[in-house]
């Protein structure tokens, strides 16, 4: 299932880029190159050879040898670019997931618990305004504040513990109010199910109802918007990237779409495809953790029930 | 006699107190500075951008040093002569070392020189040098031979692009990796380079010249300009790169640093496209130049740092003529406009860089030419991608930065194309001469000609003379106000 | 967001539509949403009623003013009133939100239709391919094509509608499998009528509920997608006032001059929040059991 879905990939940002008006060689040679030079550097990079050409070759060195290609600019392969700047863009998203997770799953089962309260439209009209926030702007805000008013923070990089608190708070924040409007509503339908009265009648402790049978049945939908923020941050931190000077696999992106750096494109939208595909697997596996029926699909042909009930979650 | 004992027992005293203040000055061992963009590149002969070369010149030699005055210096070479006006003897160091222990020699600057020749990001820079007839006459006597007499050698041997490599190390590790691992003979050494973040340069302890204050220094790569003093402010680094004109109170105010500003070799201009119809009508140029108000302009957007450009090109560059500024006149610009056949003004395009400075100046343009009746459509992309799209040059902005008259006259080129095209054949003959010409005096005389021409025929108009802007906190010392952002960093230091 | 796929309200009974107005009325937050939506109409339509400045009068000499009863949110890098620039762009906003989310709703209808209809192979291909369009990054998907176009308003609409086209299509073809074999398409079919018919008259209907809700959401999040992408600097050209690209600009000037910022990006959040408060009592009124 993976593979024909990075080929598609794979072709479709190909194609965007090759038939993009502007080229490489005028953009890195700058203007006081001539048009002689421009033509050698063309005939270089193999810029000057017809379309299928280019792609096929392209996909040769992915397939044998890994090789995403030769950044124009700094003549380095992408590979190793992408792979210097990926553990930052991966440490960034897993911040914030989990902050997001943390702070999304209790609130919304505190919301859910307490449905109307107080603490219910707080949280809600809170997590409202998080979404409607843009995320750069939350951004800016929290580097006046605590970079430079408070000087408790540092303003910009990644390298320490403490550079990481403000992007994965201004990315998590976001993405906790998906989560938490995910479980609340998860959790607000097991609870008015008839095995939940059943549990309390029986005389259970109510964290015990909420967190062993409710929260459990829950889990399937919030697994999903877990797995689709992840998703959605891996190449969607760059605007904070931006913000917070982090050098990150998003931020690369963008500079090299600027720059017409077209194998560092191609590179790296694969390479992030390739990486939500896993994350794609790993929420599947979670899944069949989480929720017995589909547990006992691994015992039969279960493409299209698994499909099934995913469509249906 | 008691008096006196006591006296000099007091000035000692005093003594001790002073020397002891200053024992307590201690150096830090690592200077920080923040830097707007990573490097491209560590090779010289393929670099574009001065945020390489700032790195690169603390790593790499040059075989000169041209200073602002335009006095040439001795580095890796020794003396010089000329032995008829296209052939350059130099004599070379002899007691200089790479950073992988190499030897340098004559050998080294025949490669750095012809590899600059091959790469066609630096082709145009060496045009004038004929590397194929070029002698080495033993390892530390080199004749450089020219295909017609160049008057901008030495510049060109002071610039970046004339860094020496070690031909030993580029042909063993090949372009690619070199670019990773520059090896030079400068006063520092690359340490580690973290892509996108930073830069660590350590001290070359074997360098032939006077070794390097501080021992590590480290290039912080921010982009956003208010992050960089931020930084500053924080005290994450000791100095900042260019700084924005709208940080700079911040900067005074702040305890603990100032702003460093001085002339650069920085202009801003505006470009008309000499193969539109529109703008090669004379008239229409000059209502375009009389349509904007380049004071408040200027003002507005460098907020009081900038100065009106009076000539052709920045004030610091050899040879200018101060030609005065063009008045603001829009009665006169309509008056011309309407002369020209366009009563009701016209649509134009107008393609500007993606930099804040330039879209701002370019915004403020676009509503004062409405007021003319002239409405612009802004596009901020690369010329590339322009063109592609099928848009046709029209108006247009760039920054310029040379410190040598043809290097930054090369926009009127016909050879160079794109943008201007000005295909004036008279004015390419005009530029050609000049490069040529070796006397000083003469040369001077030519460069004002051109500049006269250009000032009337109004193909560009030179907007404003931006100045290079350093943050520095006080503990730094020995950092000159380069108007190239050519910082040599062996002479700074930084105090705890 | 939990879904609506088996709901089979359809829309043809006047009586219901009465129905999810009464359910929508209860819901105070909604009606305060649709409040400032409507206000916001108001400034599209009719900005120079409303706005006391042009959109690019330059003052140069008045930069950077404090909000005061002349200028009430203050002036900006070149003297322009923030307020009348807020007002009017209300209008690139609103267009922009409405331009994108229909050639989303467009190509995911036709999309989803023919995925959820035909079903099996075509059903297959469809599904790899938005499987393709979801492996890449909205962010990255939208500034590929606009640097690929151009940067022009029509094709940052059209970049930030193609992202959000495969949401669409999965919530058509999610409906459409649940009704598709349903009794009155049966009764249809055999009294003959044709596919494309049977698609427009009985399916289409009654997908609108979670299309409307998915509509009004994404209307939001295209509001939000300009303004990053006028923040990388790939968005609209000045003098343009889109509130995105307001931010981008004044980035520069936080610390100074506040309001060059803030004013902007309240808007957008109010903007966002309300079509949110909106978007939930759709929701909520068109499937009351959520409610119970």
């Amino acid at each position: 299932m993976m593979i024909p879905v990075l080929i598609g990939v794979s072709f479709v940002i190909f194609s965007m880029l090759y038939f993009a008006p502007g080229d490489a060689a005028d953009v890195i040679l700058g203007d006081q190159a001539t048009l002689s030079d421009k033509q050698l550097f063309r005939a270089q990079n193999g810029l000057d050879k017809p379309f299928l050409v280019q792609y096929l070759n392209y996909m040769k060195g992915v397939i044998l040898r890994g090789d995403l290609g030769t950044s124009y600019v700094t003549r380095q392969p992408v590979t190793d670019e992408i792979i210097a700047r990926f553990p930052t863009t991966l440490r960034l998203s897993a911040l914030s997931v989990a902050l997001a997770v943390v702070i999304g799953v209790s609130v919304g089962i505190i919301s859910a618990t307490r449905q109307y309260s107080f603490i219910d439209h707080f949280a809600t009209s809170l997590s409202m305004i998080g979404v409607s926030m843009p995320n750069f702007w939350q951004g800016m805000m929290l580097i006046i504040v605590f970079a430079v008013w408070l000087r408790w923070l540092p303003p910009s990089g990644f390298s320490t513990p403490l550079h990481w608190i403000l992007p994965a708070v201004t990315v998590g924040t976001n993405a906790s109010a998906n989560i938490m409007r995910m479980t609340r509503s998860s959790m607000l339908e097991i609870i008015r199910q008839d095995y939940i009265r059943t549990a309390r009648a029986k005389g259970q402790t109510e964290r015990v109802v909420i967190m062993k049978h409710a929260l459990k049945n829950a889990l399937i939908p919030i697994i999903t918007v877990v797995g689709l923020s992840f998703g959605r941050l891996l190449g969607g931190a760059v605007l904070t990237e931006s913000i917070f000077s982090i050098a990150g696999v998003g931020k690369l992106m963008v500079d090299a779409i600027k720059l017409k750096n077209t194998p560092m494109v191609q590179g790296g939208v694969l390479f992030i495809a390739f990486v939500m595909s896993i994350v794609n697997l790993v929420v599947d596996v979670l899944y069949s953790f989480a929720d017995p029926r589909i547990r006992s699909m691994y015992t039969r042909p279960r493409t299209k029930k698994l499909a099934a009930l995913k469509e249906g979650a | 006699m008691r008096k006196r004992v006591l006296a000099l027992a007091l000035v000692m005293i005093a003594l001790l107190a002073v020397t002891a203040g200053a024992a307590d000055r201690k150096l830090k061992d690592t200077l920080r500075v923040a830097t707007w963009e990573d490097l491209k590149t560590m090779d010289p002969q393929a670099s574009n951008f001065a945020s390489n070369w700032l790195v690169q010149l603390n790593i790499f030699d040059r075989l000169v040093y041209e200073d602002v005055e335009g006095d040439v210096h001795p580095r890796l070479a020794t003396s010089w002569k000329y032995l008829d006006d296209l052939t350059l003897e130099f004599k070379l160091r002899n007691d200089v070392f790479f950073h992988d222990g190499g030897k340098f020699t004559a050998e080294d600057v025949l490669f750095s020189i012809k590899r600059g020749k091959a790469n066609p990001i630096s082709a145009s820079t060496f045009a004038a040098f004929d590397a194929d007839h070029s002698v080495i006459v033993d390892p530390y006597t080199i004749r450089l031979k020219f295909v017609k007499p160049y008057a901008a050698v030495f510049n060109t041997l002071s610039g970046g692009r004339g860094s020496i490599v070690s031909k030993a190390a580029v042909e063993k590790m090949g372009a690619d990796v070199f670019a990773r691992n520059p090896v030079g003979s400068g006063p520092y050494k690359l340490a580690s380079w973290k892509t996108g973040t930073e830069i660590n340069l350590v001290r070359n302890d074997k360098y032939w010249g006077e070794k390097a204050i501080t021992k590590n220094v480290t290039y912080v790569v921010i982009p956003e300009a208010a992050n960089r003093v931020i930084e500053l402010e924080t005290g994450g680094v000791d100095a900042v790169f260019d700084v924005a004109a709208n940080d700079i109170k911040r900067v005074k105010s702040m305890k603990g640093a100032h702003i460093l500003m001085g002339d650069s070799n920085r202009y801003m201009t505006l470009t008309f496209s000499m193969k539109d119809k529109l703008l090669s009508n004379k008239d229409v140029r000059y209502a375009l130049s009389y349509a904007i108000d380049k004071k408040a302009l200027v003002d507005a957007v460098y907020e009081g740092t900038a100065t009106v450009a009076d000539g052709m090109y920045p004030s610091t560059v050899y040879a200018f003529k101060r030609k005065g500024v063009i008045p603001f006149d829009q009665a006169k610009a309509k008056e011309l406009l309407a002369k020209a056949g366009y009563p009701n003004g016209f649509t134009m395009n107008f393609l500007i860089e993606n930099r804040e400075a330039d879209i701002r100046l370019a915004e403020i343009i676009q509503n004062m030419w409405a007021a003319v009746g002239v409405k612009v459509k802004l596009f901020t992309m690369s010329a590339s991608t322009y063109t592609a799209q099928g848009n046709k040059y029209q108006a247009g902005m760039r920054a310029g930065n040379a410190n040598e008259p043809s290097n930054i006259l090369i926009i009127y080129d016909s050879a160079f194309g794109e943008r201007l095209e000005p295909n004036d054949p008279e004015l390419d003959k005009m530029l050609a001469n000049a490069k040529t010409i070796l006397d000083s005096k003469k040369r001077a005389a030519a460069y004002g000609a051109i500049q006269d021409y250009l000032y009337d025929i109004r193909y560009t108009v030179p907007l404003a003379f931006t100045p290079v802007i350093y943050a520095l906190s006080d503990k730094v010392e020995g950092w000159t106000c380069d108007p190239l952002q050519q910082i040599e960093m062996s002479k700074v230091s930084v105090y705890q | 967001m939990p879904d609506l796929d088996q709901t089979t309200v359809s829309m043809k009974n006047r009586g219901q539509y009465k129905e999810i107005w009464r359910r929508f009325k209860k819901n105070k937050g909604a009606l305060l949403g649709l409040g400032f939506i409507a206000l916001l109409v108001v400034c599209a339509l009719l900005p120079k009623l409303i706005a006391p400045y042009g959109f690019d009068d330059q003052q140069l000499s008045r930069r950077f003013q404090s909000p005061s009863w002349q200028y009430p949110f203050g002036t900006d890098e070149y003297g322009r009133d923030i307020f009348s620039r807020v007002i009017y762009g209300c209008r690139i906003s609103l267009t922009l939100g409405l331009v994108s989310v229909t050639i989303s709703c467009l190509f995911g209808l036709i999309l989803g239709c023919i995925a959820g209809y035909y079903g099996k192979i075509v059903d297959n291909i469809i599904m790899r391919v938005i499987d393709v369009m979801l492996s890449i990054p909205n962010i990255l998907l939208a500034v590929s094509i606009v640097a690929a176009l151009g940067p022009s308003f029509f094709n940052l609409m059209l970049a930030i509608g193609i992202g959000a086209v495969p949401g669409y299509a999965r919530v058509v073809r999610a409906s459409i499998l649940s009704v598709k074999e349903q009794e009155y398409i049966e009764a249809a079919r055999s009294n003959g009528a044709g596919d494309f018919h049977i698609i427009m008259r009985h399916i289409i209907p009654n997908c609108m509920a979670p299309i409307i809700v998915q509509a009004t959401m994404s209307i939001a999040t295209a509001i939000l997608s300009a303004a990053g992408m006028s923040f990388i600097g790939l968005g609209i050209m000045p003098p343009t006032p889109e509130w995105g690209s307001m931010l981008a600009s004044g980035r520069a000037y936080i610390r100074d001059y506040w309001y060059v910022v803030t004013f902007p990006g309240l808007a957008i959040m109010l903007t966002v929040f309300s079509i949110n408060l909106l978007g939930d009592g759709l929701r909520d009124a068109l499937d009351p059991r959520l409610k119970s």
